[in-house]
């Protein structure tokens, strides 16, 4: 005992030695910490830093920072730091990191999300800072496009301002490939012609000679450019009151007339293909934006801009055009800092305050100093060396006498882009714009290509009660144990009947699909106009907290007393000196709490609350009723919570039983002694799980494409014909399906591989031997002993597939008309695509979690039962 | 029931250098207990699993009655095998483990039912049937390895060496009823071990396997009298027999074998004959069969005592004759007072003597080797 310290001592050192890690830990965190925030006031103390976010990339962020450095230049005493910021987060970035204060002062962006923002405190009106004399110089539409009207609130009257500075204008054109286009057509029916008369849709496989070309490509599923006909032949979003109305009689013109150009388009085409089709000459004309022109390469390919043709539709307007939407790009105030956040919190008796408001106040007016300097000052680098079609019309006339190749390119298309927004119109920058664009967008997609029929919900039920009897007698038949021979045939029958049952299913499954086809342009703005109505958040009924709180601390005093009796229980039966055990599951124990149960407890709070111009409102059950209420919708509608729960069962059914079902197929396959290059095989099949999901998510999206992906490919090369795999709910559906099983069923061959080690071979000689076939040993033998092993892996791999947010956003996402979407995709399009209603999102995810909850306990229960 | 025919039977895996099984000719007749024996390693159990059908055959024939089996999968063979690890389908209860191989054949429930229980009250498993293995004994375990194989009635039983697992008293026990069982079944059983006890205990006939090939085929008292080479004279027996390098000398007009100056054993006139004088040969003695000089015994070989063990009834006695180690087993009554160092004389008679060629083959009073023994030779001869 002298030689050796006593476990005790021993024990106490470990955990000394522990808390000095934790303790060294925390002072580096600490010191990091520290050493950042000097950053911050190291540069305060040398002057003022601005940051400005933008989303550019290439020659237009290169413009954007020589026009900073110039601005430095000229403000020696002002430091702004640039940072571009990857578009697709852009929106969600801005808006919540500036209420928080880690937000850019000064950032660039297009106008629509205006309304959003400044009902949302995001931004600041500019009225103050700008007057309407200075903004003359700037193209009337772009200016337009910045004025919102914040309607009058319980802590501020009606706001009237211009919300942003503008610097460029987007808006479509006409792009013409001069050698095969000659002149550009003046009018639709002239379009209509030289489609008709250019337009090679297919080849026959034999024909040699035979080429795809189309007279014309354009996202014609993008209400951006889909805009150029609603806007031409008189539709709007909204009626005159400014309610929104998208079923009108020139939304539906407009619809009726993209049909019919539909037919010369190749489908699903993005904007990476449609640069790709014009430049190698496939594609005659193209409508686009102005970035459009970044992406060709002008000593290869002799191209030019033209105005957007007049529309001389029967039925269309008198002198009607084709009007784009122009999208004005302009630059914004943060409405809060983190100066302005810490202003806030003092008051203005307290010491320093005159200090630091008028610090705030500095940087205000820094920050507007800067943003005059790039829309004006800055407006010539911007067009001549970023190729922007800058708002301010001054420096058109600048552009005149500039040398620069560049400018004469530019003088050459900017009479053309200046002449389009004589025939454009600004799109809204209300808050119900986003959800609008996406309804509109769906409400067009039925309408060219067809969408979910009433039938497929029905459908659904159908294939999942099939699925269910499946499981159940798969479940039955793979545990002999517990059926006699009676049992057995009628499980052997049930089945037989559901096969033959599904014989007529498929017949009727291909009419339906027929049906799907057909869809009326009213039908689909009719719906477009309910859907409006559903995604719209109610206005939030304040309640007061009163009563959840008391249930609250009931709950947890409750639950505290069963925590203290279970501890206590615990202590008792095991070694009552486990205070030692404390140091070594305080790391595990810490993480847990700050990555798992804090982010949790925030999650279910916000589920009672709604968030509403920028604030949460404690709402109590409202979210919860309006979930399960289904909201307004049918409860067969792909909106609501009932429909997208049996989609995400089903979903998870049939990834589950590919996934196990493949994975130990292959993992019997891999231990077969006759298989040569095993080793191969299996780096091979566990390479699709080593892939990060996303990068195959989105090859197999690819692979999925109508017109150039490989499947459809395939498929005529083998003389079948091209499916349109995203505009039907069922091929849709397969192909999430096929994506998911290629990323999970290697994870089930591991694991299955695992299991069968453990299977002493003895047994399945023992069993060849007693006279069971190869199908016997497995049913009898060896699937018995690897379910066991392979449940806990089910049930992981149903909650992943469960929550398999990935591949439903990026594959199919959600087509046709939401009805592919699954719990967790549906959750996170309430929270960012659908005017930000965390509150309600935060509620679908509660249900989610539940949900899982109550599964993974039903799969204990089942599986004790079964041990005892 | 019927006989088992393995004619120049070769197995040799993927990627050996040499066959596992190596020209193995072998008839296992009808209602024969054969015992399959030899050193860890020595191809016995690939042997069985090869007349299983769980080895594909490489080359060679397999006869299960008159019917060539070779290509015949391990469920047609009509065959029934009991592991070394048991194998008992841990998931199913006793019941299902018996019946499993007569559920799969699609028997009649009430037939499967009878055959069952039958079989379990032959083993004593009465009472287990709803249990699972592992809530078994080991003992019982093996019972119900057993039970599975005999309520199928095939016409071979195949043990792989089935009591390797259980502890010495419960070896002894099973080893009886295992001899029980195959008096009251009469059918024919392939039995694989390497405890000679087991072997000698057990067996109508033994076949001695060393490195793929087949020593000597033959009963229990036919390979411990008359072993056919050194292996076997050294594997069968237990201790094992003392081997003394030696010369042919003649003395006094006899051959005699001759250790060295002091120790000579004469030998019989049948031995004697086919030796030559001057020849060098391996002596063989078994420790069972030394005695203590007296006085119609004279001591022809005298033993130094290097170490003594005694074991209650009997004594191994290590001596140092000459250079050479030498046990032997002793009463224990008349060992007493023997110290080490002591010098003590011996007997070995004359008949109890063994002698081996350069080629390890026994001199005369050897039975004939099996064909494939003979390394020197090529397989097929």
């Amino acid at each position: 005992m002298t030689s050796n310290p006593s476990p005790k001592r021993h024990a106490l050192r470990m955990s000394r030695l522990l808390a000095a890690c934790v303790l060294c830990l925390a002072a580096a965190l600490m010191a990091l910490a520290g050493c950042t925030q000097e950053k911050h006031s190291e540069a305060k103390a040398d002057g003022l830093v601005l940051d400005l976010w933008h989303a550019y990339r290439d020659a237009e962020k290169d413009a954007l920072e020589a026009v900073v450095r110039d601005f430095m230049k000229a403000n020696p005493s002002i430091k702004v730091k640039p940072l571009a910021v990857p578009d697709e987060s852009y929106a969600n970035k801005v808006f919540t990191a500036i209420p928080r204060g880690s937000g850019p002062d000064v950032f660039i962006s297009a106008h629509d999300p205006i309304g959003n923002w400044a009902d949302n405190k995001i931004i600041a009106d500019l009225t103050p800072y700008v007057t309407e004399d200075e903004l003359k110089d700037f193209h009337p539409v772009t200016v337009d496009a910045l004025r919102y009207t914040l309607k009058a609130s319980k802590d501020q009257a009606e706001v009237k301002g211009i919300w942003a500075i503008p610097l460029a204008y987007k808006s479509a054109v006409l792009f013409y490939n001069k050698d095969k286009v000659p002149t550009p057509p003046a009018t639709t029916s002239e379009m209509l012609k030289i489609l008709e008369k250019s337009t090679v849709q297919s080849c026959a496989p034999n024909d040699a000679g035979c080429k795809q070309h189309y007279g014309l490509v354009y996202e014609n599923t993008n209400l951006f450019f889909h805009s150029v006909w609603l806007n031409g032949f008189g539709g709007s979003l909204f009626d005159e009151e400014g309610n929104i109305r998208p079923d009108n009689e020139g939304n539906a013109k407009s619809f009726e007339f993209a049909k019919k150009v539909n037919q010369f388009l190749p489908s699903g085409v993005d904007g990476a293909r449609i640069k790709s089709l014009f430049s190698d000459g496939t594609a005659d004309m193209v409508i686009n934006g102005p970035w459009f022109m970044a992406e060709l390469d002008r000593s290869k390919l002799n191209y030019g801009v033209a105005v957007l043709p007049r529309i001389d539709e029967p039925g269309a307007p008198e002198n009607a055009w084709a009007m784009p939407y122009v999208t004005a790009e302009g630059i914004y105030l943060a409405r809060s800092t983190r100066a302005s956040i810490a202003l806030e919190g003092m008051k203005e008796s307290d010491a320093g305050y005159a200090q630091a408001k008028a610090a705030v106040e500095a940087r205000r007016a820094a920050a507007v100093k800067l943003m005059k300097f790039i829309a004006k000052d800055g407006a010539i680098t911007r067009a001549v060396d970023g190729r922007q079609m800058v708002a301010y019309t001054p420096a058109y006339e600048q552009l005149k006498e500039n040398t620069n190749d560049n400018a004469a390119f530019m003088r050459e298309v900017a009479p053309v882009y200046l002449a389009q927004l004589d025939h454009a119109v600004p799109s809204s920058n209300r808050p119900e714009m986003g959800s609008l664009w996406a309804t509109m967008q769906q409400a067009l997609q039925k309408s060219l290509f067809g969408g979910p029929s009433g039938e497929t919900p029905y459908l659904m039920f159908l294939l999942l009660s099939l699925a269910v009897a499946g499981f159940v007698f798969l479940a039955k038949a793979t545990n002999p144990s517990q059926v006699t021979p009676e049992r057995h045939k009628m499980h052997i029958g049930a089945t037989a009947v559901s096969f033959l049952a599904c014989i007529p299913v498929a017949r009727w499954l291909a009419s339906v699909q027929g049906a799907n086809k057909i869809v009326d342009v009213s039908a689909a703005l009719a719906e477009a106009q309910r859907r409006v109505s559903m995604l719209k958040p109610p206005p939030a009924i304040e309640q007061n907290p009163g009563p959840y709180i008391c249930l609250l601390c009931i709950l947890l005093g409750v639950g505290f007393f069963f925590a203290i009796r279970a501890l206590k229980k615990s202590a008792r039966a095991e070694n009552p000196d486990n205070k030692v055990a404390i140091p070594f599951v305080a790391p595990a124990v810490i993480g847990m709490i700050v990555l798992v149960f804090l982010p949790f407890i925030v999650g279910a709070c916000l589920s009672f609350f709604a968030y509403q111009n920028g604030e949460f409102i404690f709402v109590g059950m409202q979210n919860f009723q309006r979930l399960f209420s289904s909201d307004q919708a049918p409860v067969l509608d792909s909106m609501s919570i009932y429909f997208t729960f049996v989609v995400t069962v089903l979903w998870t059914m049939t990834n589950v039983a590919l996934h196990v079902g493949i994975g130990m197929a292959l993992a019997l396959l891999l231990r077969e002694p006759w298989l040569k290059l095993k080793g191969l095989y299996r780096v091979l099949l566990i390479i699709p799980w080593a892939m990060p999901n996303y990068i195959t998510a989105l090859i197999w999206r690819g692979m999925f494409d109508h017109s150039f992906g490989a499947i459809n490919g395939l498929l005529q090369t083998l003389g079948l014909q091209r499916v349109e795999w995203f505009n039907e709910f069922l091929t849709s559906f397969a192909a999430d399906l096929t994506t998911n099983t290629w990323l999970g069923f290697p994870f089930m061959m591991v694991v299955t591989l695992g299991a069968l080690q453990a299977i002493p071979r003895d047994l399945e000689d023992a069993a060849a031997v007693d006279g069971a076939s190869a199908w016997q040993r497995f049913r009898h033998v060896t699937f018995p002993l690897l379910k066991p092993a392979l449940m806990p892996s089910v049930i992981l791999g149903s909650i992943w597939t469960f929550n398999a947010f990935n591949i439903i956003y990026l594959v199919s996402k959600g087509n046709p008309d939401g009805s592919t979407e699954i719990l967790v995709s549906e959750a996170y399009k309430w929270a960012f695509e659908r005017q930000y209603q965390y509150g309600y999102a935060a509620a679908y995810a509660m249900v989610v979690f539940v949900i899982l909850i109550l599964y993974s306990k039903l799969t204990q229960l089942v599986l004790e039962d079964k041990k005892s | 029931m019927a006989q088992v025919v393995l004619q120049n039977l070769v197995k040799q895996y993927d990627g050996a250098e040499k066959p596992t099984v190596n020209h193995i000719s072998l008839t296992i007749h009808d209602g024969e207990f054969l015992v399959l024996v030899g050193p860890s390693g020595c191809g016995k159990s690939t042997l069985l699993r090869t007349i299983a059908g769980l080895e594909s055959i490489t080359d060679g024939d397999l006869f299960i009655g008159d019917k060539r089996v070779n290509d015949v999968h391990p469920k047609d063979r009509d065959i029934a095998m009991v592991f070394q690890s048991y194998a008992l389908y841990p998931h199913m209860t006793i019941r299902r483990n018996m019946a499993f191989g007569l559920e799969v054949r699609k028997k009649p429930k009430a037939e499967i039912d009878k055959l069952v229980s039958e079989a379990s009250s032959m083993l004593g498993l009465d009472e287990h049937l709803e249990k699972l293995p592992k809530q078994l004994s080991g003992g019982q375990r093996q019972r119900v390895a057993m039970g599975r194989a005999i309520v199928r009635r095939p016409k071979v039983f195949l043990f792989d060496e089935p009591l390797s697992n259980l502890d010495a008293a419960l070896r002894t026990q099973m080893r009886v009823e295992i001899r029980r069982l195959h008096k009251q079944l009469k059918t024919t059983i392939i039995y694989v071990t390497h405890d000679q006890v087991e072997a000698m205990t057990l067996a109508d006939r033994i076949a001695v396997l060393n490195g793929g090939h087949l020593q000597q085929v033959g009963s229990p008292m036919e390979l411990f009298q008359r072993p056919c080479n050194k292996f076997v004279a050294g594997f069968i027996g237990s201790p094992g027999m003392n081997f003394i390098e030696s010369k042919i000398v003649l003395e006094d007009g006899r051959k005699t074998v001759v250790i060295d100056e002091k120790n000579k054993i004469a030998l019989e006139d049948d031995v004697a004959r086919a030796v030559d004088n001057g020849q060098n040969v391996l002596l063989g003695i078994r420790p069972q069969d030394v005695v203590l000089a007296d006085e119609a015994n004279p001591a022809n070989v005298t033993g130094v005592v290097d170490v003594i063990e005694t074991l209650g009834w009997e004594s191994h006695i290590h001596f140092k004759v000459g250079e050479h180690h030498f046990l032997a087993v002793l009463e224990a009554q008349k060992v007493v007072g023997f110290q080490e160092g002591q010098s003590i004389g011996l007997h070995v008679a004359p008949g109890v003597v063994h002698l081996f060629n350069d080629a390890d083959e026994a001199i005369a009073h050897g039975s004939r080797c099996a064909a494939s023994a003979s390394k020197a030779l090529p397989a097929q001869f």
